[in-house]
């Protein structure tokens, strides 16, 4: 064979095999099959049952206009309350209405802290306890018991808690000594809620002026009331208990003489104080505040008490 | 010049290399056609947190298999606590998808929990054992612990700081909707509510299989065979889909989490499920405790609740 002959060879093997492979591409070769499945359909996502609606936020919170010189209101800051809630639009509407707000710091003097408080709301009208940290002493809560005795008025605000701890958020000493007991757990509500399920509603309860006109009131973590000789001001209706599971209806706020307790502090916070019906019960509670007539010099100071 | 016997020999060498290369061409698809397989059962493994990472891997195998003509069923291989929200959305389309096409069946080896459970919700059968779990269904955001930094300027009131707790709500209640809805939309035979699902309890194997989380109890075996059945295959051959990563890397830490016994635990350093530094709202669909605090060492999962 020549060299011609052989180089020959070599080019028709060469085309011989390229051919077969061209064919082989054309015929069986080629991208892979597209993806045989479509789009699967997805009715869980169609975005009108998807997005929830925002709780509305509208309304403003604001207090009876004050005559003379309005009503001075204390609000206690001295067991580890000024961590926990922030309560302005509440002490704004206070302010501006002309009433006085004094915020109540506990310092220690001569005599016992018991004796500072009394001092304190000797002067005062109104007194405001935001969710507390820590326990007030019995004396303290004898002396808040003899200023609503004496026609002062009383606002205790709670909040839910994991541990059992006496305190841990709320003020049950001087709830106990107007009856009022905060149950165990918070209220949740799977179906008609906030937007979350901690976010339960509370309405108005009939014949109570705290509650009037308190329509959808949006408490966020909220503990129910157990009262004795109490007068319910608010109610969440259908709804269950944390600790128990139970349905049923609640009590968020109630009214025992001169006090009122709630049993969440987050709905007079700035973000939460004008969502749903919460501007309507936070004026209704400021009306409660400076709606009451104290008499002069109560309560007394412990030693005067004592000794009498 | 070339002579009658050796044009012949030409001509057989010729014809001999096309007999070979067409050989060669059709020879695959001859095999394919005359041996005893009827196709494959591809095993595709769903293990481990879900990750943005690990999502992409088990959808492109999941992909591949609806691509390759011989894969004709699907099993996943689920032992995972979830994961990501988004990651794990990913997942459930994925597996919808694949759905569709060829028979998908699910076999919970350890716990199909948040993530891992909206992942096998659309496959045709869930295999489960009593000690297995199912369900948590049910969303969590985790906060940066950190506040703003303070030497920054912004363009915008929301630029530098985390989301309002109004829009966190809103946005979970969202991811709860369309998770606890795609489930409802795919377990036809559920006997609770909606709204018994939001409580986001997880359930054992057989709690789930009374309830209609799941469908059987029985072993991953099982599982195959059903799918092969499914498929209309007497003979056919088990393909295991792994991810990527090797186990021992996983073990070393390298991909960011370790497993140990049952308890998962995910180094602090990975920004997927805790703080890294860039402080963002981070939705998850994972079960376990999360430790929040700033100095945490990470997430530690229990699998095995």
């Amino acid at each position: 064979m020549s060299a011609r002959e052989a180089l020959g060879a070599f080019v028709l093997a060469f085309a011989l095999v390229l051919a077969g492979t061209v064919g082989a591409a054309v015929l069986v070769g080629g991208p892979g099959p597209a993806d045989p499945a479509a789009a699967p359909e997805t009715p869980a996502y169609g975005t009108d049952s998807l997005l929830p609606d925002p709780v509305p936020e509208d309304g403003a919170v604001t207090a009876p206009e004050a005559e003379g010189d309005g009503k001075t209101v204390v609000v206690d800051i001295a067991h580890g309350n000024a961590d926990t809630v922030a309560i302005q639009p509440f002490v704004n509407a206070l302010v501006r209405a002309g009433h006085k707000v004094e915020m109540y710091r506990g310092e220690e003097r001569v005599g016992s802290a018991a004796d500072t408080l009394n001092e304190t709301l000797r002067g005062a009208d109104a007194f405001v306890v935001p969710s507390p940290g820590e326990r007030h002493t019995e004396a303290a809560a004898n002396g808040v018991a003899a200023f609503a005795d004496a026609g002062g008025r009383v606002l205790l605000l709670g909040e839910p808690a994991d541990t059992s701890e006496l305190a841990a958020g709320r003020p049950t000493m001087l709830a106990n000594a107007f009856g009022v007991h905060f149950d165990d757990g918070y209220l949740y509500d799977m179906d008609e809620n906030a937007n979350h399920f901690q976010g339960v509603y509370g309405n108005g309860a009939d014949g109570s002026a705290i509650g009037a006109g308190v329509e959808r009131a949006v408490f966020r973590g909220a503990v129910p009331l157990v009262s004795d000789g109490g007068t319910p001001a608010v109610r969440a209706a259908s709804v269950n208990l944390s600790s128990t599971r139970d349905g049923g209806d609640y009590d968020v706020v109630v009214r025992s003489g001169n006090a009122t307790v709630v049993g969440d502090a987050d709905f007079l916070t700035a973000g939460q104080a004008t969502a749903g019906g919460n501007d309507v019960l936070a004026s209704n509670l400021a009306a409660f505040l400076v709606g009451g007539e104290k008499e002069a010099g109560a309560p007394a100071s412990e030693r005067s008490r004592a000794a009498a | 010049m070339i002579g009658t016997r050796a044009r012949v020999g030409t001509l057989v060498v010729v014809l001999g290399l096309a007999g070979m290369v067409a050989g060669a061409a059709v020879a695959p698809q001859v095999w394919d056609a005359f041996s005893e397989s009827e196709g494959n059962v591809a095993v595709v493994e769903v293990e481990g947190p879900i990750t943005g990472e690990s999502a992409t891997n088990v959808v492109g195998d999941l992909r591949d298999a609806r691509r390759n003509d011989s894969v004709r069923a699907v099993v996943l291989d689920v032992d995972s606590p979830g994961g990501t929200a988004a990651a794990s959305e990913q997942l459930y389309l994925a597996v919808k998808r694949t759905s569709q096409t060829m028979p998908v069946v699910a076999s919970v080896t350890g716990a199909a929990a948040s993530g891992a459970y909206y992942t096998v919700a659309p496959a045709d059968r869930i295999y489960v054992t009593p000690a297995s779990t199912v369900g948590s269904i049910g969303v969590r955001a985790v906060l940066p612990s950190d506040g703003t930094p303070t030497n920054e300027i912004v363009t915008g009131p929301d630029k530098g700081t985390t989301a309002t707790e109004a829009e966190v709500r809103q946005r979970i209640e969202t991811l709860r909707r369309a998770f606890v809805g795609s489930v409802v939309t795919e377990r036809e035979n559920l006997s609770v509510t909606a709204e018994a699902l939001s409580y986001a309890k997880l359930y054992s194997g057989a709690r789930g299989v009374d309830i209609g989380l799941a469908d059987r109890v029985a072993g991953i075996d099982t599982a195959i065979a059903d799918a092969a059945d499914a498929a209309g295959m007497d003979a056919y051959d088990v393909v295991r889909y792994r991810p990527p990563t090797e186990n021992v890397l996983a073990r070393l830490g390298a991909s960011g989490f370790s497993v140990a016994g049952t308890d998962v635990t995910v180094e602090a350093d990975n920004g997927l499920f805790v703080d890294d530094g860039v402080g963002t709202v981070r939705y998850l669909m994972l079960h376990g405790t999360i430790d929040t605090a700033a100095d945490a060492e990470g997430v530690s999962l229990n699998v095995s609740a």
